[in-house]
């Protein structure tokens, strides 16, 4: 009997723990897969303009359908500097972390202009605003389009709209103009 | 002795194994809410009212392959059955018809049936012709049709995923959106 309920237990904690990681740790490598690649490893902080097949797999969008661009983004060292140039369209952009959660969105009608600088930066913890009042000043000097997120790591998604398929190749040379750079802390 | 107990272990670790994905499966289905404003079978994993901060609702979405809809900007409505309740089937017709769709843009695609792969068997709003009272009619076959057409190609059967891009950078609740009735029409 005793036998019994031991292996129950155990049968139990594991489904537990695969239950957890099903939940919790698969979605964040399913995040990694599909930003196509891995902040940490090297290929961030740049704007890419996304062929059609790569939209198809972030957006489940075809090509005559939407013009869309990403960047990986890695803020652990400095500042993210987005410069978006957009066309005169629907369009949005979308911070995700690399585990999936919006960080920050705007789109066309939000933002009232269709080229804007956009700065993100790491918030600081706690711990560094109680102990620093030069973080303080120097967020102090942040100039309107900036914005501080959680999370390190993640991808910035750029998605404009098509009316109608010949638009992509006009609209896809305005995005592509876009630019992701990292500013060293 | 010693193989007995290998094997007991072994099975045990797997029960325990197929228990949990087996449960997270069932959980994060039991996350998703029926929508009902306009009747008809379409569920929503997201509210549309805050951002997903729901390990289970994130999970359904990226295990799923596609990324969450970001707050004030996406709306995602899942369809795995007609309005009366039967599985959508490759070989039948069906009629999406419904009130004009509250968005700027939107996106109906064709996925697998458990609406885990989207495929490219998609239908975008710039290409609607809408009805005379400004009503929306698509019509799913794998024969040709007169008006909006889809087509199932290869899939014997096939969920429904509507994308809506409200564009005003606030989103209703998903539970309010009218969203279109699934007919069955022809079935061989």
């Amino acid at each position: 009997m005793r036998t019994i309920l031991f292996w129950a237990a155990v049968a139990l904690v594991l489904g537990a723990v695969s239950h957890l990681s099903y939940v919790l740790i698969a979605p964040t490598y399913a995040m990694q897969r599909l930003m196509g690649g891995n902040p940490e490893e090297g290929n961030a902080n740049r704007f890419i303009l996304l062929d059609g097949p790569e939209q198809m797999r972030l957006l489940g969008e075809t090509e005559s359908e939407a013009v869309a661009g990403k960047c990986l983004f890695d803020i652990s060292k400095g500042e993210l500097s987005v410069m978006a140039e957009m066309p005169d369209t629907f369009w949005s952009l979308t911070l995700y972390s690399d585990k999936g959660a919006d960080l920050y969105t705007i789109n066309d009608r939000q933002a009232g202009i269709d080229k804007f600088k956009l700065s993100v930066k790491r918030a600081p913890s706690i711990m560094e605003l109680l102990s620093s009042d030069q973080s303080e000043r120097a967020r102090a000097l942040g100039d309107g389009w900036s914005v501080e997120v959680p999370e390190s790591y993640g991808i910035a998604v750029f998605w404009v709209a098509l009316d109608y398929p010949e638009q992509r190749k006009l609209f896809a040379e305005t995005l592509s103009r876009s630019s992701c750079t990292l500013n060293p802390a | 002795m010693r193989l007995g107990s290998l094997i007991k272990a072994a099975g045990i670790l797997f029960l325990g194994g197929v228990i949990g994905i087996v449960t997270a499966q069932w959980s994060i289905e039991r996350t998703a809410t029926a929508m009902t404003a306009g009747g008809g079978p379409w569920k929503s994993w997201f509210s549309g009212t805050a951002s997903i901060r729901n390990p289970y609702v994130n999970a359904h979405y990226l295990m799923f392959g596609r990324l969450p809809p970001a707050l004030g900007q996406e709306l995602l409505f899942e369809a795995t059955r007609d309005d009366d309740g039967a599985g959508l089937d490759g070989d039948c017709d069906y009629v999406i018809q419904g009130p004009r769709l509250s968005a700027r843009w939107w996106q109906l695609a064709l996925a697998d049936e458990d609406a885990k792969q989207p495929s490219d068997v998609t239908f975008t709003s710039p290409r609607l012709i809408a009805e005379p009272d400004g009503s929306m009619r698509i019509t799913i076959s794998r024969t040709p049709k007169a008006g909006n057409w889809m087509s199932p190609g290869d899939l014997s059967h096939f969920a429904l995923v509507l994308k809506l891009r409200p564009g005003s950078g606030l989103n209703n609740a998903a539970s309010v959106v009218m969203l279109p009735r699934i007919k069955r029409e022809a079935c061989p």
